[in-house]
């Protein structure tokens, strides 16, 4: 096969590659034009022609994207930008040349790099040493490249695709910010038709068909998700959007739960139990929705999995302000699926934040809350789930909380049991979550990686401390971590992140008394130093800093005293504080 | 001149997929590199719903070929 030479596809940008002002374009004119987006981007089958005539009205972030290949990819490449931009997205993507040994990615220092080989150029090769080989250049890859790697697998119809994909998986199952792409499951549908039958002339096996399917997975789903936190909620409409009809109009049995919306409201339970809270908010009358919820049986999964519903004929706006409140989540977290385009318009002007999809048919939302951006989880996550119990359960605390006569004499009724351990690899990904999604009590919001949390576990001179919250009414899971480092004879705390979930229960400063004291004890600095950055929602965070530690340049640099030798307040707070070891 | 349907069809396939790299209107100049080939090969197949053969491929460089070739396999077009 003829090599190609590397090139960068930024040097030839469509005509939309043009950047907008975002100050031009009002938000509610932002979600409308995305929202004509959806049938194209969202469809089952997409057309390239259809997709390349998108061009995008708001504005783009940048980023750059590094291609490691051995065959061409220009199929996907080229039909990627518009579901990127559907994202907010615009790629700089450079290629590499055909490197079947991956020994010239074309970017370091890209936001995010792809490796995608086809393992039929290595039929020739002795398989298994070739599969040696590829696994020792992913360690190396991984030293040397910045960002995220994102490894394609290779369809089970092509020679040698069971040594690479299994070399791929055993990267992604330890390896810092590595993550394989499911090409073969994606593809898997398509059979015959996803293999292309023309590899001479077309460069490559992948089909035209799974091209699209993949980068329509690419620009929407997993690019997004390698380098932006995930949406934390779904809040959705009730009226033509998770049911057919309308509730005032056509009465709890008149309206149409079977058919499309039967798989919506699987796909929004999938969810679910994938972590993201759903919340639901409808102008009804709030006895109606009830009497729907109880009386038909078919809504009642979704009923159990819904964290908050706002019935009644307020203002949407403000009903979708409250839901983010009680989830104490900020509003670009979340992702409101209405019907009514006129109703969108006016939250998008209102709110200046959340994602929107026009729901204008079943199936087409259905689509959206499998493919949208932001919703995709990068690491299986068994407690996800459990989260939103969590946050039941907070509302309950919080309820209870304020109507006790002694509310700290409460929170000691909660039996509060914290566990705390010197981060471990299990604690990887969580701990990297935990420093990119928390915005309330979050020092440095230094958004750190897999690879960043990764040198915190393994340098002599670093360390990272996890935290672990339950009580009588539930298992909130890990909820803190605290990243350190030692420069000379100071301890310099890099991150302290805390969920949303474990606040407002007066246990930070016994948490994170006892992590920095341990700290300070195993890095064997002189004093602690907090750095603090000040963002649009880390106010809880510098307001703890500033009742335990003194900030003599103003509120920047914090240098931490209390309890350097244990937890000041160890005999009176409401939780029991251990270490795993 | 006439109209030609067919012709603004694939011409604007092909300005679609090159965007600033259209060709002129004449349609006559090869307009497309081997990878950009690669480009308007599976925009024509999606748009028309057809299956260009390997041996074809590397005869389709202008848009009068591509309609030749359209014509060639369905004298519908």
């Amino acid at each position: 096969m003829k090599e190609r030479v590397m090139s960068s596809l930024s040097t030839r940008p469509p005509a939309y590659w043009r950047p907008v002002p975002a100050e031009t374009m009002a938000s509610a004119d932002i979600a409308l034009a995305r929202a004509e987006w959806q049938e194209t981007v969202f469809d089952a089958r997409p057309n390239r022609v259809a997709l390349l005539q998108l061009q995008p009205s708001w504005p783009l972030r940048k980023l750059r994207i590094s291609v490691l290949r051995n065959h061409a990819v220009e199929p996907v490449i080229t039909a990627l930008r518009p579901f990127l931009a559907y994202a907010g997205l615009a790629a700089d993507i450079t290629l590499s040349g055909y490197d079947d040994s991956l020994s010239a990615p074309p970017q370091l220092d890209a936001d995010a790099h792809i490796v995608w080989l086809d393992p039929s150029r290595y039929a020739a090769a002795d398989q298994r040493s070739a599969g040696g080989a590829l696994s020792a250049r992913l360690r190396e890859l991984r030293t040397v490249l910045q960002g995220p790697l994102l490894l394609v697998d290779a369809s089970q119809s092509l020679a040698g695709a069971s040594l690479l994909n299994n070399a791929l998986h055993d990267a992604a199952s330890w390896m810092p910010d590595v993550f394989v792409f499911p090409y073969a499951l994606l593809t898997a549908p398509l059979a015959n038709a996803g293999v292309e039958t023309r590899p001479s002339a077309m460069g490559t096996h992948v089909s035209g068909g799974a091209a699209l399917l993949t980068a329509q997975q690419l620009g929407l789903r997993w690019i997004p998700a390698l380098i932006r936190p995930r949406l934390k909620a779904v809040i959705v409409d009730l009226d033509e959007t998770i049911v057919g009809g309308v509730l005032s109009e056509d009465g709890v049995a008149g309206v149409i739960t079977s058919g499309p919306y039967t798989a919506l409201r699987e796909q929004l339970l999938r969810l679910h139990e994938q972590g993201v809270l759903l919340a639901l908010v409808t102008k009804n009358d709030a006895r109606d929705v009830e009497s729907l919820f109880a009386e038909r049986a078919d809504l009642a999964q979704l009923r159990g999995a819904l964290v908050a519903l706002e019935a009644g004929w307020h203002d949407k706006s403000a009903s979708v302000v409250r839901v983010a409140e009680r989830l104490r989540i900020g509003m670009d977290t979340v992702l409101v699926f209405d019907d009514n385009p006129a109703e969108v318009a006016a939250m998008a002007a209102a709110l200046h934040g959340p994602w929107f999809v026009v729901a204008r048919t079943p199936s087409i939302s259905a689509r959206a809350l499998e493919l949208h951006p932001g919703l995709l989880s990068l690491r299986d996550d068994a407690l996800a789930g459990a989260r939103s119990a969590d946050l039941v359960a907070g509302e309950q605390r919080d309820a209870e909380t304020r109507s006790a006569a002694e509310p700290l004499q409460y929170l000691h009724t909660l039996r509060m049991e914290a566990q705390l351990s010197v981060g471990t690899a299990g604690d990887r990904a969580r701990l990297s979550e935990l420093s990119r999604k928390t915005n309330q009590f979050n020092t440095a919001l230094a958004r750190l990686s897999e690879t960043d949390v990764e040198r915190y576990m393994s340098s002599s001179d670093r360390r990272v401390v996890s935290i672990r919250l339950r009580d009588r009414l539930s298992d909130s899971g890990l909820i803190g971590a605290v990243f350190a480092r030692r420069d000379d004879d100071t301890v310099i705390v890099d991150e302290i992140a805390i969920s949303c979930r474990a606040l407002g229960r007066s246990i930070e400063r016994a948490l994170l008394g006892a992590a920095l004291s341990r700290i300070a004890s195993e890095l064997g600095g002189a004093r602690v130093v907090i750095p603090f950055t000040p963002g649009p929602r880390n106010a809880p965070a510098g307001a703890w800093l500033s009742t335990v530690a003194a900030a003599p340049d103003g509120g920047t640099r914090y240098v931490y005293a209390d309890g350097v030798d244990g937890p000041s307040d160890g005999q009176h707070s409401p939780v029991a504080v251990a270490w795993e070891c | 001149m006439a109209r030609d349907p067919l012709r603004e069809r694939v011409a604007a396939v092909v300005s679609v997929v090159l965007g600033e790299r259209a060709l002129p209107q004449d349609g006559a100049e090869t307009g497309w590199d081997s990878l950009q080939q690669i480009e308007v090969v599976l925009a024509i197949e999606d748009e028309f719903a057809v299956t260009i053969a390997e041996a074809d491929i590397p005869r389709l460089c202008s848009v009068d070929d591509v309609m030749a070739h359209l014509h060639g396999v369905r004298a519908s077009f």
